[in-house]
């Protein structure tokens, strides 16, 4: 199991120095960041003297190095538009971001799984045709055409909820409701399809044939192996859900991650966009991470074998 | 039919030999699958019947509908089956008029299933300790007295002889052989002491020697406690083994139902005779085994008379046109469903008469 667990780990930091190697050229790619920093009419040569001073004339492997080490230490390097340290800019939306996909995580298993086990459990009846065309219409939905109809109809029609901005619950519950209803979707489609799978195996007849409650022959026999296919896609979308915040957090002028990703882009802030997009793939990763751990609570079979 | 009035209509007494009471009797049973092409008959007008310590074996292809009826005593058939018809009578108690709770009582308490495949009939995620007890858990007034729930897997885990069981309680079924599944699975369906166990080909999916170990415990467990058993299967060498009484199903019906010797020394139905010539013979060489033409029909596009008759080798016009009603196949309840061996019948009724010996009517 520690072996199992040590392996995991390497694999994941490998990710996350990939990303960060990615992160690195396509800054490169993307232009001369010098250009943005001097004034249109600036000499050949004081480009040259900021670029020495910026390391930008060393070769390109020297360069990913000193990257590297200012990365591991959190230094991305001062932000064009606001003059602070990269890092502590996006840290500070951190919490906000958190806060919303938190909020949404908790809206969509809510939903999903009860929604999910019902549907199977009363396969044809009305609640599974209702779940079904639920899972249909929240994953084809996108998610702006959902959060903007979300503001018409509660913000604007009714006015129950706040457009946008960060506040109290009422701001948090459209833009989470809008992350949580795709989220959602999938996942009960998901849960759905694996307790079809479970309730139709021979250990769930089995434990009917032993006289079981029919609760119990649902919750501990068929949705424990169920989660199983249904905690990985989580894991997938806890990542998602962080990222994904960029197009909700824009619609409800959200204060997260996502909108200070955009922003910096508008104004090719690099050092903020490298910064912003190094941490959201440490959170995707270390997300599937997690997953990893919470499946060999649910599952023994990794537990053992692979230890 | 010539029946005399004396004789019980055929399937409601055991042709087995043998006098104890009644346990199962299944009369008239239908089960239709419900799909989207219409009604499948998968069991249609199964009669037959189970005293205390019997072991029936019913035998037939795949999609006879030998785990159907299994499933249908148990009311456990898998969705979209239905029980359409017929009477279901256990310990003199119309399965069909229980409640769910009262259904939920009797499973695992009064009857135990082991199924087929030892490799996904245990739950993955539960240790063997914990899917054994919920047994005793949910059946307290089953628990052999005196025991705790702990006492009582130990107990019933001995009994089927798993080595080192208070050792291996906490492992889970990925940590045990198929052999040792099956002896888990069967503890599970007999540690309540029920009064019948439903086998469903409990011993194909292991190998041979495994095999002879499992039928031997099954036997050790009518023996000692006295059960039951719903020996489904398609391997007529294990029938021959321990079955007292067989039921060949073709198609949905049972088309011969008879005491074990009398299946096999006599079997009236071209169906019987052509499954036990298709078995290997010790000391005979044959270039190849004979084997049935044809294919098994389509539930849902049967032919108007009798099921066998597109592969039967005996076919004659009645069989056709007509669905052959039970004949009564020797003094106890044993019947055969075949027009064909109902004249061979009345011709050896006929002949014994004359001759003014004691034919039996087999």
């Amino acid at each position: 199991m520690r072996r199992y667990l040590l392996l995991r780990l390497l694999q994941s930091l490998l990710t996350i120095l990939l990303v960060v190697m990615v992160v690195f050229l396509i800054a490169r790619i993307a232009g001369d960041p010098v250009t943005l920093l001097v004034t249109f009419d600036a000499s050949q040569s004081d480009i040259n003297r900021l670029k020495q001073e910026l390391g930008l004339a060393d070769p390109l492997p020297q360069q990913f190095v000193r990257f590297l080490t200012d990365a591991a230490r959190g230094d991305f390097g001062i932000s064009f538009r606001t003059n602070r340290p990269a890092m502590q800019e996006v840290l500070s939306r951190v919490p906000a971001s958190a806060q919303l996909a938190g909020f949404a995580l908790l809206i969509s298993l809510a939903i999903s799984i009860p929604l999910g086990v019902l549907a199977a459990v009363t396969r044809g009846s009305l609640v599974d045709v209702i779940a079904r065309f639920f899972a249909l219409v929240g994953q084809a939905a996108p998610n702006f055409w959902v959060g903007l109809m979300l503001i018409f109809l509660f913000s604007v029609r009714f006015g129950w909820f706040p457009t946008g901005g960060r506040g109290g619950l009422d701001h948090m519950f459209l833009p989470a409701l809008t992350l949580g209803t795709s989220a959602s979707a999938s996942l009960t489609r998901l849960t759905r399809s694996a307790m079809l799978d479970v309730i139709n195996s021979d250990f769930v007849t089995m434990a009917r044939a032993k006289g079981l409650p029919r609760r119990t022959v649902i919750f501990k026999h068929a949705l424990r192996n169920a989660l199983i296919p249904v905690v990985t896609i989580l894991g997938v979308r806890v990542g998602v859900l962080i990222s994904g915040s960029v197009i909700v957090e824009t619609i409800f002028a959200w204060p997260g991650v996502g909108r200070l990703i955009i922003q910096a882009i508008n104004v090719s802030d690099f050092p903020v966009v490298q910064a912003a997009i190094t941490l959201t793939a440490t959170s995707i990763v270390l997300a599937n991470f997690l997953t990893d751990i919470v499946y060999m609570f649910i599952d023994p079979r990794i537990r053992y074998v692979r230890s | 039919m010539q029946a005399p009035q004396t004789r019980p209509e055929p399937g409601t007494r055991s042709p087995a030999a043998g006098d104890s009471e009644v346990l199962l009797s299944v009369r008239h049973l239908r089960t239709h699958f419900f799909t989207r092409e219409g009604a499948v008959p998968a069991v249609d007008d199964v009669t037959f019947t189970v005293r205390r310590g019997e072991i029936l074996g019913i035998v037939g292809e795949s999609g006879s509908g030998k785990s159907v009826t299994a499933r249908s005593i148990m009311r456990l058939v898998p969705l979209p089956g239905r029980i359409v018809d017929g009477d279901v009578l256990f310990r003199d108690e119309d399965l069909a008029a229980l409640s769910q709770g009262e259904m939920q009582r009797l499973r695992g308490a009064h009857m135990g299933m082991v199924l087929q495949e030892p490799m996904t009939s245990l739950n993955p995620v539960l240790t063997i300790g914990n899917q054994v007890g919920e047994l005793f858990v949910y059946h307290p007034e089953r628990t052999p007295q005196g025991f705790s729930v702990r006492g009582a897997v130990l107990d019933i885990l001995n009994r089927v002889r798993i080595p080192d069981a208070a050792r291996r309680l906490i492992e889970y079924p990925m940590h045990f052989s198929g052999g040792m599944r099956q002896r888990v699975s069967i503890a599970m369906a007999t540690g309540c002491r029920p009064e019948l166990i439903i086998a469903d080909e409990p011993t194909t999916a292991l190998d041979v020697t495994i095999q002879a170990q499992v039928l031997e415990l099954l036997l050790e467990l009518r023996n000692t406690l006295g059960v039951s058993v719903l020996f489904i299967t398609h391997d007529l060498g294990v029938v021959a083994q321990i079955c007292d009484s067989v039921a060949v199903m073709y198609a949905g019906k049972i088309v011969e139902y008879n005491d074990v010797e009398s299946i096999f020394d006599r079997p009236r139905h071209p169906y019987t005779r052509a499954l036990l010539r298709s078995l290997p013979q010790l000391g005979t060489r044959m270039a190849r085994l004979p084997s049935i033409e044809g294919q098994p029909p389509d539930l849902g596009a049967l032919p108007p008379g009798c099921a066998f008759a597109p592969r039967c080798p005996s076919v004659v016009d009645a069989c056709r046109a007509q669905v052959p009603e039970p004949t009564p196949l020797g003094e106890r309840g044993g019947y055969v469903r075949c027009f064909v061996a109902d004249d061979e019948l009345q011709a050896d009724r006929a002949a014994a008469t004359r001759s003014g010996g004691g034919g039996d009517g087999r």
